[in-house]
């Protein structure tokens, strides 16, 4: 027993002398932080799922880098007068992995699909008086009948959710099987296999050829095989790209950014994203109804600091709920965004009759102190230290604040009932309007308005910013929207993150795909390639 | 026995996960609908009483059938079946080398009592238990992979029987591995002491019997024995290490499986994982019940 | 009470170097605690963003975090909390696993098999599991941190005073005694509890690191202490990111917990070699 086991320790050290076996083709490996759930573009609400799964399936239309829908999977699209009919003329040729062609009949297929089983499909579908009917003519027309006008249409037509997968292969699955045994599209890669909790391969599609005009290469892809690790601990994924053994990473540990920038062997990117920080005031308490609490709050932050301590000042200040990253925003935030000023900020707080200190430094009112319990989500480093920074700046002022930090699930359900006074949370979202929808408008007081506060000119706004027909009428109704929401110090903008990109020297491709204000995930798959 | 167990398990961690609230918000993010959200809830059956739904996982269960993952989609079988192997790889090797390490370091202790070699044996012993998981399997990897690039950083890189599988699983298996060394060796030092005063060693002593003989033929029979029965007892211990060990290894086992369920409150996924934890460990427990009775004869149950 | 003052296991002990070494860090720990707020030369809590991440100098002789705070003052803060975990840890799982080992052993029966069925029941779900989802239940924070140890752990404790209750029960002494009619309260009180206390004494040392350990683990996986609580275990996972440039973060509250623990495992190793019962019948 015993001699078995020394030969199985000898036998082990004997493998390590060994060394790893030499490969011949290396594939291109990158690695994610967090594993996708289930890579079905209909049903998935992760935007990590999002960005994985767009390497397999593609939607009608793509976003171009100045934020204009062009052409996909169709050739072109024109609207009635009237704007409730759009017609699609597909492109010809273009294969699913299967090898069939796709035509109108998949379109069709998939369209019902998302509406029937998207979580957060709230704009397009026949329940909210969009896309009512779909007709296919022929192979290669659609032809979407709309209820009432929906200007955002091709907004959300060019959304990765909307994608398109063979009509005959989805009705062989199941709905929960789609994304989870397999996923066919027509993108640049096709699935391969998937080792839960170490890696997702994909296979280059060779017959891919029909990529959009803003990327140089129209396909197929350069790398013959991508390996997609799945790495959690920062600390490990630092170590492995500090190895050399990721091409390239999106995911990349803040807290690593000036060693990976000093290693010769890699190189760096940076580029805001639209993922966006804020605070927010519940205005369910009565103490925030005095409008002097929230503008004493908003000017006790400092956001530099914020960025520096939070994020190692690999982030922007944010002025606005809309991040420059954003379709629709408006720039005109930074000028009217509330300005670190702790003098200002404890001139407001004395006129609201908090003139008592007590002997910690908290202000005082009919003998009560100015205490307030700050909510957030503990699993991610930079959320935990801005909320520490917060609650450091605000005791500068006299304002104790109380952290209750808590994993995801915890956070989001003491914020749907309410339970908090102030809250750090994050959204992600490229198109503007629905996004600011959802973080401020009535209808999200439940869901997604961490503000509980309803605000009638705001909504109003952002119903017309989403379906006015006039152009300027709803570009203009977005802006003040935007300006309404900075003004009411309900909502206070801290950071907007920043996309870093590490990369190995050899990996080339890099400066087309930043090229792009969000580097697309279909650009990442058709750009990139390894000298 | 084992059933009332099993059920106790899992109707503690049901109870658990259900005071811990509702997973749909978790699967849908901020900007879905609340009414979004209550249908897909009514249409898994959690807007029902608690126990309604314990029922009926049970009922299932008993037919076999572990249910489908709320988070990830895919049968929660399915999942443990891909998630098992590696797991048990690590925990199995993580023993082995435990028991080689410490056994030796055990007797070495006993032999020599309060010697300088029983207090650099005890000390070797102890500082692995002394530092978080973690953090030593950070330090582990930070020298041995980064630094010296003798090892991989991280993952698994092929069954164990291959070149790139046993490389990569050297590191996790020294973290989870190297902690529990100091409990065994005090279990072997101290069982040893014990058997070394016993008449029969010393009559194999004193008719001139070779120390290393009566070491290994007569004392470390006898004190292998709890050793043994401790071995059986450290299984969900070792599963707890596997959970971090498996974390920062990025290694894709079940521990891991099961905190994320945990987190994204994935019941189904999280009742399979301890019902399958839960049923080896109280199949270990009743051996080790068993061989309690057996060293000593005097316990007795009732 | 008196095998534990009795000059010989006194002379035992301190024969034991690595236990009088264990005892002296636990004293400085001990000390370090009474003291934090006297030898600490910064607050804490104070952050200096001109000062993110300063390495180890003479104005901050540990360096500062990602904070700015100076990371001497702490990790000195941290050795109370350390403390307060281990202690609050082991005094929950002692009262709760000792009444109810007592319990099983003097009932026995069908209380007795109720006992150590929930015993077992506890004892096959992984610990940092059990913790993980009771914090997730209960909300974070050192209190609810404390009670998910604790609940993991105390089956330990009902093993191991039912065994010895169970154990004594067989010897002749206490056999005689229950033979005269004496009272189970003064059995108790006489003969179990006396004869209990050696091996509570070193469960309990060797139990307040483990507790330490497993607080730093939950903090690796998100549900430790609230921010800006210098505990020992948050620091540390707070700083593990760093490791490969600023060393410093992690590096000295791992040294800070390492000696804690270390500390408490000499003395509990030592302890045991003195007071376990059954190593004295043998020597």
């Amino acid at each position: 027993m015993k001699k078995g086991i020394v030969l199985l320790v000898l036998m082990g050290l004997l493998g390590v002398v060994l060394g790893a076996t030499a490969q011949t083709q290396r594939p291109m490996v990158t690695a994610f932080q967090e594993e996708p759930d289930f890579l079905d573009p209909h049903r998935t609400t992760r935007f990590h799922s999002l960005v994985v799964l767009s390497y397999v399936v593609e939607p009608l239309l793509d976003m171009d880098p100045s934020f204009q829908p062009v052409p996909l999977l169709a050739r072109s699209f024109e609207w009635s007068e009237d704007k409730l009919t759009l017609v699609f003329h597909l492109k010809q040729g273009v294969l699913f992995h299967t090898g069939q062609e796709m035509t109108s009949r998949d379109v069709k297929a998939s369209y019902e699909r998302y509406f029937r089983l998207s979580p957060l499909e709230n704009y397009l579908g026949p329940k909210y008086n969009g896309i009512t009917e779909i007709q296919t003519p022929d192979p290669y027309t659609v032809i979407f009948k709309f209820a009432t006008p929906k200007p955002l249409a091709l907004y959300h037509i060019a959304d990765a959710h909307a994608s398109i997968m063979p009509a005959d292969w989805l009705a062989t699955m199941p709905d929960e099987e789609v994304g989870v045994k397999g996923l066919v599209g027509t993108g640049p890669y096709r699935f391969d296999r998937w080792i839960r909790g170490d890696r997702i391969v994909m296979k280059r599609f060779a017959a891919y050829n029909h990529a959009p005009d803003y990327i140089s290469n129209p396909g197929p892809a350069h790398a013959e095989e991508l390996v997609m690790r799945i790495i959690p601990e920062a600390a490990t994924r630092l170590a492995e790209i500090l190895a050399g053994n990721i091409d390239y990473t999106f995911d990349v540990p803040l807290m690593g950014y000036q060693q990976l920038v000093a290693n010769p062997n890699l190189q760096v990117y940076m580029a805001p994203t639209y993922s966006v920080q804020y605070l927010v005031c519940n205005m369910k308490r009565e103490l925030f109804n005095d409008r002097r609490i929230r503008l004493a709050i908003a000017h006790a932050i400092n956001k530099e600091e914020v960025v520096k301590g939070a994020w190692f000042g690999i982030a922007f200040p944010l002025y606005g709920l809309v991040g420059p990253g954003t379709t629709g925003y408006w720039k005109g935030v930074e000028e009217i965004a509330y300005a670190y000023d702790p003098e200002k900020s404890v001139a407001y707080l004395e006129q609201a009759g908090w003139t008592a200190v007590d002997r910690d430094g908290v202000r005082m009112k009919d003998g009560k102190r100015l205490e307030l319990t700050l909510i957030s989500f503990s699993n991610v480093d930079q959320w935990r230290r801005a909320a520490e920074v917060v609650q450091a700046q605000l005791a500068k002022v006299g304002i104790k604040v109380n952290l209750a930090l808590a994993e995801v699930g915890a956070t989001y359900d003491r914020a749907r009932a309410a339970d908090y006074d102030l809250g750090i949370f994050r959204n992600t979202w490229w198109m503007g309007e629905p996004y600011l929808t959802f973080l401020t408008h009535s209808v999200n007081i439940g869901s997604s308005n961490f503000g509980q506060w309803k605000n009638e000119t705001i909504d109003t706004l952002l119903d017309l910013s989403s379906n006015a027909l006039d152009d300027v009428l709803r570009r203009d109704a977005f802006v003040v929207a935007q300006a309404i929401v900075v003004e009411s110090a309900v909502w206070i903008p801290l950071a907007v993150n920043v996309n870093v990109v590490a990369a190995r020297r050899d990996v080339g491709g890099l400066d087309e795909l930043f090229s792009h204000p969000w580097q697309p995930p279909l650009m990442r798959a058709l750009v990139l390639y390894k000298r | 026995m084992l059933v009332p167990t099993l059920i106790g398990v899992t109707a503690i961690v049901f109870s658990l996960m259900h005071v811990s609230g509702d997973p749909i918000r978790l699967l849908f993010g901020p900007n879905v609908s609340e009414e979004k959200v209550l249908e897909k809830r009514a249409e898994l059956g959690l807007d029902k009483p608690i126990h309604v739904q314990y029922w009926n996982w049970l009922t299932r269960v008993v037919q076999g059938d572990l249910g489908l993952s709320i988070h990830v989609q895919d049968r929660v079988a399915t999942l443990i079946l891909a998630r098992i192997g590696p797991t048990l790889e690590l925990t199995i090797l993580a023993l082995i080398l435990t028991v080689v390490i410490a056994i030796p370091i055990g007797i070495i202790s006993a032999m020599r009592p309060y010697t300088i070699v029983d207090n650099v044996s005890r000390f070797v012993a102890l500082f692995w238990v002394s530092m978080p998981y973690f953090w030593l399997g950070i330090m582990l990897m930070m020298v041995f992979g980064l630094r010296l690039r003798l090892l991989p950083i991280s993952g698994r890189g092929g069954p164990l029987w291959t070149v790139d599988g046993l490389r990569s699983a050297l590191l996790p298996v020294l973290t989870l591995g190297l902690p529990p060394i100091a409990l065994f060796t005090r279990l072997t030092r101290s069982a040893m002491l014990e058997v070394i005063n016993e008449e029969y060693i010393r009559t194999a002593r004193s008719k001139g019997v070779h120390e290393v003989i009566v070491v290994v033929r007569h004392a470390l029979r006898n004190a292998l024995i709890p050793v043994v029965t401790l071995l059986g007892l450290r299984l969900p211990w070792l599963f707890g290490g596997a959970v971090i060990t498996e974390t920062v290894f990025a290694w894709p086992g079940m521990g891991r499986l099961l905190v994320n369920a945990v987190m994204e409150r994935d019941y189904p996924v999280v009742q399979g994982i301890v019902l399958v934890i839960a049923l080896l460990t109280v199949l270990a427990n009743l051996v080790v019940d068993f061989a309690y009775t057996l060293i000593d004869p005097r316990i007795r149950y009732g | 009470m008196k095998q534990f003052f009795s000059s010989r296991a006194v002379r035992r002990f301190t024969r034991n170097r690595l236990a009088l070494v264990g005892l002296f860090f636990v004293a400085a720990v001990g000390l370090t605690a009474l003291l934090a707020d006297v030898i600490a030369p910064y607050n804490p809590l104070a952050m200096d963003f001109d000062a993110l991440l300063s390495p180890p100098s003479a104005t901050h002789p540990m360096g500062t975090d990602v904070l700015g705070r100076d990371l001497l003052s702490r990790v000195l803060y941290g050795s109370r909390y350390a403390l307060l975990i281990g202690m609050g840890v082991v005094v929950l799982q002692m009262v709760l696993g000792g009444i109810l080992g007592l319990v099983a052993g003097f009932a026995g029966g069908v209380v007795d098999g109720l006992i150590m069925r929930a015993v077992d029941i506890v004892w096959s779900i992984p610990g940092l599991v059990l913790a993980l989802a009771l914090a997730g239940a209960l909300g974070g924070g050192i209190g609810v941190m404390i009670i998910a140890i604790a609940v993991t752990g105390w089956g330990q404790f009902t093993r191991l005073l039912r065994g010895q209750v169970l154990s004594l029960r067989e010897l002749d002494y206490v056999t005689a005694a229950y033979a005269l009619g004496a009272s189970r309260t003064r059995i108790l009180f006489r003969h179990v509890l006396p004869n209990t206390l050696g091996p509570v004494v070193v469960y309990t040392t060797l139990e307040m690191p483990a507790a330490i350990l497993s607080s730093a683990a939950l903090s690796f996986l998100g549900v430790g202490a609230q921010p800006p609580i210098p505990e020992w275990g948050a620091l540390i996972a707070d700083g593990r990111g760093l490791i490969s440039f600023a060393w410093w973060v992690s590096t000295f509250p791992g040294l800070a917990i390492m000696i804690t623990a270390l500390g408490f495992n000499f003395v509990g190793d030592g302890l045991r070699d003195v007071l376990d019962p059954r190593f004295e019948r043998r020597i």
